[in-house]
């Protein structure tokens, strides 16, 4: 397994202990080279102690796992010259200008001299920061200082990087551009392991662990995930007034779970045409007109809710084929 | 090794120039000290505020009076006429020191008696009380010399000279046992402690408390090359306060330097290990810089009262004596003021030096131990 030229990272029962909380709890997966591999997961469901120890800066309580062939138990040095890192903080300083924080981590990672001025030259032009580069990083936005991260992070050309929650509070339009930037980077075979809490952005991934209380209860594309994962139907309701009507829905026979996107309500159900019956029902029975009801797919979130309440109730993971 | 070393050293001078907190650290508080210590926290006793109560009017009370204002010790502000102007100059610490002549004090001189000279001292200020003391004796003795050999004199028609035995003090290394002159050597040795002990700490807290340290962490860098290129620095800017400080002295308040120059660096070399040592162990054991300026400035003063800074040693009691061994400040002080003031060297210093080196190469490296092992 450590020797299979395209896997990037594999992990076996892998676990982290805090004492005796547990934070990861013996998971298994495998990343394949140039793939884009997400770990979708609310605040403290372990993805970032996860990441540390791929990394080599903390060690598993047990388990095995491979980072480009290395062992992550013993081999942490090679570990840290062959991988990016960025971490969940924007790691920058903030009294070096760009240019500045470019040339530090050049010498951190000992890019050759002659290479130096080429290779930041290089990743100003692909992070798009030219006209801030004699700037202090301080005073650049959030969007920007997250891409110099991202910069200062791949500056020794790793062929795998770790990206622990890089667009937590950056604005959606720099969330964009960023994932434009991720995307490219895996289409010149670079593989990528990223960690997020939000959903929409999940979906930009090739592959993608759905990971919560340490354990791991789902792993597949995002649209596999989403058209085989969830048992249950997903209704989406419009209305006017949804917030009201989302409590009373909840009396209606047959809703499991019901949620506001936006100004709709998605409602998870059981048997779609009985529940669709009986919501046009109570419409109808209070002289409301002008609504719509649609079966829709479910989106990662609805996914995540449901298997965390059937995770609840049962364990395990997911079975899927 | 060494390219990493580098990096990290242009990275660390360009942030410490660039932080006005810090350049305010290693600029102008060496200034600030050097001026308190220089001009306004002088322990030198001269000028004491005295005040005259002259009850007696005569020729002979004024001419003590006379010899009083004219020593540069004593002087006089007031003359005052009652006891509730008395009571209330020293209560409100217009003067520290009254002269009294009761009535008749012409009278019992010139009947062989005995007279009397009050001296009322505020006592607050026990020090200068003392000293006051102490100058007030001489004056009035030397005066009933004078007395006593004009009476001599006149009684054997003849001039004539009594043999005397005069005791005068003198200090040794500091002729006119100027404070500044113990103090400046001082300031250069508590800012050498400071710069390098302090900054140090918080240079390293900062960069756990806004990420870096973990960004760095993950890089292939050594536990060694972080240490020594977040600790470099320090040392040559504790340099660069030391010559500050010395050249302000010199030139300011021409303090001697009586050693030698290179030995004084190298024991620098020797204390910076101790205080760079404690710096990182500091660092290692909190993680927000607020913690580790605490717990810098708990110690601190401590150090400073046992190191013999403010207060000689000797004048503590026993136990705290023994107690004093144990810090690092004290053997360098020794260093420096004996550097300064007396100009010993190595015959003399090799004590202190040794134990300097010992505690220093000790300090560093169970601190250097645990980064390695914290990070
Ligand atoms: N050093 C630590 N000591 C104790 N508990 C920790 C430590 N690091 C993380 N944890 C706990 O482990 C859990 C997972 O944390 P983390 O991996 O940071 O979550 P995530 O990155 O998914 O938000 C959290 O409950 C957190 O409180
Ligand atoms: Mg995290």
């Amino acid at each position: 397994m450590a020797t299979d030229n395209n896997i990037a990272v594999s992990v076996k029962d892998l676990e982290k202990k805090f004492g005796s909380f547990i934070a990861v709890n013996r998971i298994n997966f495998d990343v394949k080279r140039g793939e884009i591999f997400g770990f979708l997961g609310p605040n403290g469901a372990g993805k970032s102690t996860t990441i540390k120890m791929l990394c080599g800066i903390l060690t598993p309580t047990a388990g095995s796992g491979y980072v480009d062939g290395y062992d992550i138990n013993r081999e942490q040095e090679l570990i840290k010259q062959n991988i990016g890192y960025m971490s969940q903080k924007f790691s920058l300083y903030d009294d070096l200008t760009v240019e500045e924080n470019i040339d530090f981590y050049s010498g951190i990672y000992k890019v050759p001299p002659k290479r130096q001025r080429e290779r930041k030259e290089e990743i100003i032009s692909m992070i798009g920061i030219e006209e801030f580069k004699s700037m202090f990083t301080g005073i650049l936005s959030g969007g920007l200082k997250q891409r110099l991260a991202l910069g200062c992070a791949i500056i020794h050309e790793p062929k795998i990087i770790f990206l622990d929650e890089p667009t937590a509070g950056v604005d959606p339009i720099a969330r964009n551009n960023f994932w434009k930037l991720i995307k490219e980077m895996a289409n010149k075979g670079i593989t990528i392991f990223v960690t997020t809490h939000y959903m929409d952005e999940a979906e930009n991934c090739d592959r993608l662990a759905l990971i919560y209380q340490g354990s791991i209860i789902a792993m597949d594309t995002p649209i596999n995930l989403k058209t085989q994962c969830m048992k249950e139907k997903v209704l989406k309701i419009s209305v006017s007034n949804a917030e009201e009507w989302l409590y009373k829905l909840d009396k209606v026979e047959g809703i499991k779970e019901s949620a506001l996107f936006g100004t709709a309500i998605h409602t998870i159900v059981d048997d779609a045409v009985k529940v669709k019956q009986s919501i046009k029902k109570l419409f109808q029975e209070t002289d409301i007109k002008d609504f719509t009801i649609e079966s829709i797919q479910a989106s990662l979130e609805d996914v995540f809710i449901s298997l965390i309440e059937s995770h609840e109730k049962v364990g395990g993971m997911c079975e899927l084929k | 090794m060494f390219e990493r070393i580098h990096t990290i050293l242009i990275k660390e001078f360009k942030q410490v120039f660039r932080d006005p907190r810090m350049r305010s650290m290693i600029f102008i508080s060496p200034i600030l000290q050097v001026l308190i210590f220089g001009y306004a926290a002088t322990t030198d006793v001269r000028n004491i505020p005295t005040a005259i109560y002259d009850l007696d009017n005569t020729s002979q009370s004024r001419e003590v009076i006379r010899a009083f204002s004219f020593s540069k010790y004593f002087s006089i502000k007031k003359y005052v006429d009652n006891d509730k102007q008395e009571r209330e100059l020293i209560d409100k610490s217009q003067v520290s020191v009254v002269l009294r002549f009761n009535h008749g004090f012409a009278q019992d001189l010139e009947a062989n008696k005995g007279a009397q000279i009050q001296i009322i001292v505020d006592g607050t200020d026990s020090n200068t009380a003392a000293i006051a003391l102490s100058y007030a004796g001489k004056i009035i003795q030397k005066y009933s010399y004078s007395v006593l050999q004009n009476r001599a004199s006149i009684l054997l028609k003849q001039n004539m000279q009594f043999p005397s035995v005069d005791l005068k003090d003198r200090a040794w290394f500091n002729d006119n046992l100027e404070s500044r002159n113990y103090f400046i050597p001082g300031v250069i040795a508590m800012l050498v402690t400071v710069t390098s002990m302090l900054l140090s700490a918080m240079a390293i807290v900062r960069e756990k408390e806004i990420g870096t340290m973990e960004q760095l962490m993950v890089s292939p860098i050594k536990p060694v090359e972080l240490m020594l290129g977040k600790l470099i620095p320090f040392a040559v800017l504790s340099f660069i306060d030391l010559a500050f400080i010395a050249a302000l002295g010199v030139l300011l308040f021409k303090i001697p330097i009586r050693g030698s120059i290179l030995l004084l660096v190298g024991s620098t070399c020797i204390y910076l290990l101790t205080t760079l040592g404690l710096g990182l162990f500091i660092s290692t054991i909190s993680s927000t810089q607020q913690e580790a300026a605490m717990s810098i400035f708990l110690f601190l003063p401590v150090m400073n009262m046992l190191s013999g800074f403010a207060f000689p040693i000797s004048s503590m009691p026993k136990a705290v004596q023994y107690f004093t061994y144990l810090i690092p400040l004290r053997y360098y002080l020794e260093i420096v003021r004996g550097i300064f003031l007396k100009g010993v060297g190595i015959n003399i210093l090799w004590p202190q030096l040794l134990v300097l080196l010992i505690i220093g190469l000790s300090t560093i490296t169970l601190s250097s131990l645990r980064f390695h092992k914290r990070i």
